[in-house]
């Protein structure tokens, strides 16, 4: 059937419109990319903006392997709190979400002692308090990792999905005499790969991201994870950051150094961005999921 | 639909005396082993924070502890609430939500409808799948690229008003003024994409068949779009903007503090970045417990009758 003309401008416009769109989204990066291998002259006289003006990946090469560099300590620390957290969280999610989806004793008790935590917490400074006064973490990877391991909504979401496995295999399988760690295990847990695949990308995104645990509960840069060393080269500008000062302050040193400092400072935002957008791509179908089986919070 | 569904009431399955469940040490025992690791940790990162609670009325200092701190009753309630510079935050946190409602909660409607009605499926994947970007990265990313981009000099923004209109660099970041459109603006940007799945799924659950009938009938695009397709969207988007409405009273921290300075601290300083303040940096305890304490049982009041509200209007329910 022939598209009536008005039907076509609309179609014109949508493209347009989402093109535009979309091009807000890959502009910055691409300004963000240029200003870092840009040439310092270029940059002062606001010479740079979609593309690159002379091409140099020095910023890049000292940032990553300079003497003064802390990036690899700052993803190495990135990942152990990623895959720790999201290990534990997930593990005792799961445990809890399969009581959860039994009848036991005192289950009425227990199901408002999770979801209260939903709705009320003790806020900012009581949870200080306990993890630098009375648990003694300051400094620690714990009070990184520990804090964000509960998550009550992830609990609700898988056991409403465990609730749908049909009791008739979980029987069996009680039948045959396994226990209760078994039957989750071998029987529940095979039939809900697709959200236990989601709610784990969703705890890996959420620790992969965390800065503010590190900012409050650490004041060394060998604690420092991937977020919270771009906030500082970026965004507070610590002086322990910049990597483009070799100490040497004569006229003739400062003369030589030919990069500019947001070279630094947008090779950071690049290489802390690259892995998580080299990797979105391909698993965004988890989250896409995960948001619309559990409708799991952002 | 889920309307329908809410408004058939389920019968009352509510515990008799006698049906309550007896303890039984065989099937209980086990299931107390596998609760236990989240329920130790819920009692001590959620319960005993809440008792931590008590420093509100406290002149807490670190070095009695909670216990042994002194009484100190209201004080530090009166002193917040007869504060201005409290209420000026409280209305900068309302109003920044406001604003938000209005402008960041049909954006991803709007995106959903537009992507629905692309043909061209590589074009709306790709399109969707760079739509999803900002959402996976970090607010400190976010917040970086925003500072790059609206940076003077040699910020893309400054760089075209420079060459083409020949303005002078505008120190965008510093201005009260620019400051909710940036905000609200990068929260829009971060979240669009994926909030649009909600709707998107949406709209492939409406009923072809009532298009069909539609178009018969004669109607228009316009027409169909009003009639069908935004009666289809109203459910979820129902649910989703109570939920919203129910959080007027708080904010997220990250982006206002990722993006604000002291020059803005007149609009952009919100109830969680000011509380963060007050604590951590001025160091008073107690001050910044007596209104996260405030703060949380107002935002609990909201948040509980928006979740009835959204139970009894769309029929979802978060249990």
């Amino acid at each position: 059937m022939r598209k009536s003309k008005s039907r076509i401008t609309f179609e014109i416009f949508n493209y347009l419109i989402i093109t535009l769109f979309s091009l807000t989204i890959i502009i910055p990066f691409m300004h963000i990319f240029s200003i870092s291998v840009s040439d310092k002259k270029a940059i002062d006289a606001s010479a740079v903006s979609i593309f690159p003006v002379g091409f140099n990946l020095k910023a890049y090469y000292d940032t990553l392997f300079g003497p003064k560099s802390i990036f690899f300590t700052a993803f190495g620390n990135t990942a152990i709190i990623t895959v720790l957290q999201t290990f534990l969280g997930l593990t005792f999610a799961l445990m809890a979400a399969y009581v959860f989806s039994k009848k036991f004793f005192g289950k009425t008790f227990f199901t408002y002692m999770y979801i209260l935590t939903m709705y009320f917490s003790g806020g900012l400074i009581p949870f200080y308090i306990l993890v630098t006064k009375y648990l003694h973490w300051y400094n620690t990877y714990l009070a990184l990792i520990v804090p964000g391991i509960v998550s009550v909504w992830y609990i609700i979401v898988i056991r409403t999905q465990m609730e749908a496995v049909p009791r008739s295999m979980t029987e069996a399988a009680i039948i045959d005499g396994a226990n209760e760690f078994n039957v989750l295990l071998k029987v529940v847990l095979p039939s809900i790969k697709g959200t236990v695949a989601a709610i784990s990308m969703f705890f890996a995104l959420n620790a992969w991201n965390m800065w503010f645990n590190v900012m409050i509960f650490t004041d060394k840069p060998s604690f420092w994870t991937l977020q919270y060393y771009l906030r500082n080269v970026v965004i507070s500008k610590l002086e322990s950051a910049t990597l483009d000062r070799t100490g040497d302050t004569t006229m003739e040193a400062l003369g030589k150094i030919n990069t500019h400092p947001l070279n630094y400072q947008m090779a950071a935002i690049i290489l802390v961005a690259i892995p998580i957008i080299s990797i979105y791509p391909f698993v965004q179908k988890y989250f896409v999921k995960g948001l619309l089986t559990g409708s799991v919070k952002e | 639909m889920n309307g329908l569904t809410a408004a058939v009431k389920q019968p009352n399955y509510k515990k008799r005396k006698g049906n309550r469940i007896k303890f039984s040490a065989g099937r209980d025992l086990p299931l107390f082993a596998l609760l236990s690791p989240s329920a130790i940790l819920i009692i001590i990162f959620c319960y005993f924070p809440i008792y931590g609670i008590i420093i509100a009325f406290k002149d807490y200092s670190p070095f009695h502890g909670i216990i042994d701190s002194p009484w100190c009753g209201f004080k530090y309630f009166t002193a917040f609430l007869t504060d201005s510079d409290f209420w000026r935050v409280m209305k900068n946190t309302i109003t920044i939500n406001l604003y938000s409602l209005v402008f960041s909660f049909p954006a991803p409607i709007i995106l959903a409808l537009l992507l629905n009605e692309v043909s061209k499926t590589w074009f709306k994947r790709l399109a969707q799948t760079i739509s999803y970007l900002p959402f996976f990265i970090s607010w400190v990313v976010v917040a970086s690229l925003v500072i790059s981009v609206l940076s003077p000099t040699t910020g893309i923004i400054n760089v075209i008003l420079n060459n083409l209109f020949g303005i002078e660099p505008i120190y965008f970041m510093t201005y009260s003024k620019y400051f909710r459109i940036i905000l609200i603006a990068a929260g829009i940007w971060k979240g669009i994409g994926m909030s649009s799945v909600y709707y998107l799924a949406a709209l492939t659950n409406i009923n072809s068949e009532l298009y069909e009938a539609a178009i018969i009938d004669g109607a228009g695009r316009m027409s169909q779009t009003l009639h069908i397709t935004l009666p289809g969207l109203r459910p979820i988007a129902m649910v989703l903007f109570i939920l919203s409405v129910g959080n007027l009273a708080t904010i997220g921290f990250d982006n206002v503090f990722l993006l604000y300075n002291p020059l803005v601290y007149d609009v952009g300083d919100v109830i969680s970045t000011f509380t963060y303040r007050i604590g951590l940096q001025e160091l008073q305890y107690s001050l910044s417990t007596a209104i996260s304490l405030t703060q949380s049982i107002v935002n609990f009041a909201m948040v509980y009758m928006a979740n009835r509200l959204a139970k009894k209007y769309g029929g979802w329910s978060m249990w």
